[in-house]
Parts: structure tokens; sequence; C-alpha cells
């Protein structure tokens, strides 16, 4: 199948994960496009520090290269797994105080300095994802909208939220997985 | 040339997938390394012929080694 369709931007990140493992560099320049943005607004919004958060999407992509053959779809998008890789990096990097750089030394890279100019591409990219994000957000109920904020953007626990919403658990639960429903039947419709 | 830090990560990563230098196993990326190689071989080797060929073409004579026969009106003797 995935020898029939040249066009790789119509890979699954499946597909795509099982040609980089295979060394196909096309591949990875498609799933690295794809998922840039997502990863440098994800580590914008943990670290709060554009210079940081540059080096830390290094360090997840290289990680991706060495795991790319140990991946085992469960959905279509391997986003799931990506942010997975990134909060292992960012853990790792809190707990010895420095940048994790543990995959590019495996893979021998050379370091990249992040410039001044770069810091702004950085903003830039973190914006697009959260205002794509943001906006579909904005347009769900305001009881999905502060679960799904809570949830999955403060990644903090449901028994947390629910005593803070004055609800139960399987409340906040069914508020996060129906407005991620709608978000995700919006996203298909744009 | 100057380009920005998410384009040169790119590139350097796209490198070493080419090269497989995320393959666990030496041998492994020993036999990439021979294989890019001979990749690299065979497309110099394919290029050269096709210049060859297109050298044999325009100028046939030259390219096997000997130069057109002037054709120079000589004034006779007298």
């Amino acid at each position: 199948m995935m020898m029939l369709i040249r066009n790789r931007s119509r890979w699954s990140d499946a597909q795509l994960l099982a040609a980089i493992a295979a060394c196909d560099d096309r591949a990875f320049s498609v799933f690295y496009r794809r998922h840039l943005a997502t990863i440098v607004g994800w580590c914008v919004r943990r670290t709060r520090d554009a210079d940081l958060a540059a080096d830390l999407t290094a360090e997840v992509f290289a990680a991706v290269l060495v795991s790319a053959a140990r991946y085992r779809p469960t959905h279509d998008s391997a986003t799931g797994w990506l942010i997975g890789i990134a909060r292992n990096v960012l853990g790792h990097s809190l707990r010895s105080g420095q940048v994790d750089a543990r995959a590019r030394a495996r893979l021998g890279a050379a370091a990249l300095v992040v410039e001044d100019d770069d810091i702004e591409l950085v903003l830039e990219l973190a914006a697009s994802v959260d205002g794509a994000a943001g906006l579909l957000l904005a347009e769900l109920p305001a009881d999905e909208q502060a679960a799904i904020r809570a949830r999955v953007v403060d990644e903090r626990d449901y028994s947390e939220i629910a005593s803070e919403l004055g609800c139960s658990e399987l409340v906040v639960r069914k508020r996060v997985s129906r407005g991620l429903s709608r978000m995700r039947a919006a996203l298909a419709t744009r | 040339m100057n380009s920005d830090f998410f384009t040169q990560l790119e590139t350097e990563l796209g490198g070493l997938t080419r090269n497989g230098m995320h393959l666990t196993d030496p041998a492994a990326r020993g036999r990439r390394r021979m294989l890019t190689l001979l990749r690299r071989g065979a497309a110099v080797i394919m290029l050269a012929i096709a210049l060859a060929a297109s050298l044999d073409s325009e100028f046939p004579a030259t390219a096997r080694g000997y130069a057109p026969a002037a054709v120079a009106a000589m004034a006779p003797n007298s």
C-alpha cells in the first residue's frame, strides 16, 4: 500500500514512521512538517521559554527517529505517542537540570544554535497551533470548554477538576470526550 | 546560506535518516552506508555514460579521438 501511493503527504503517521525506520528521509520530512507546530506549541506551553522549546523540539524529533521502529499504531494519528516522547524528554531535562540530548548524541547529530530570529519563529509556530485549537475550543459549550482546558491543556487529574467544577469525575470525563468529538468533527469539515 | 533553526533541524535529521544512523545494529548501519555509496557510484557512472553518449552524438569525430578533417581551401602552388 505504502509503495502504491507515492505522495507521502497522503500517508498515515504509521506508514510514515515505518518508512522512517527503513531510512526514508522524505517520509521523515513529511512527518516532521506535519507535527512540528504541535510539538513546538506543547514545549512553549510547558516551558514558557522559546529558546528552551526549540532545543527540546530538536531532541523530540531526534527521539522520534531513534524510536520509529518501535511505534505501534493505536490511533490514526501519532500525536499522542509524540506528546509522550515530548513529556519524557521534558521530564528527563527537568530531573537532570539540562536539556536532554541523549537521542541527538546517539545519532551523532550536530548541535544547532537558536538565533534571535528563531525565537520569533518558535512563537509563530506555537501561536499557529494554539490559534487553530483555540478557535475550535471557543465554539464549544462553556462546560465542555472548561473541562477540556483543565484536562487536555493543563493536564490536571479528573478528580481535581471534578471537585473544582462541583460535579462527578464521570461528568467531567463525558464533557471532555463529547467536546473532543465535536472538535474532531469540526476539524474534519474544514 | 542562512536558514532558520527548524529548517536546519529538518535537513540534519533527514540526512541522519538517509544514512541509517538510527539503526541499532552496527552491521545494518554499515550495509546502509555501503548501499548509499553504491547508489552514488551508480549515479556517477550513469551520468558519465549519458555525457559520453551526448558528446558522441554531438561531436562524433572529437569523441572518437581525432579531429575532423579541415576543409581548407589551399591555394595551388604556382
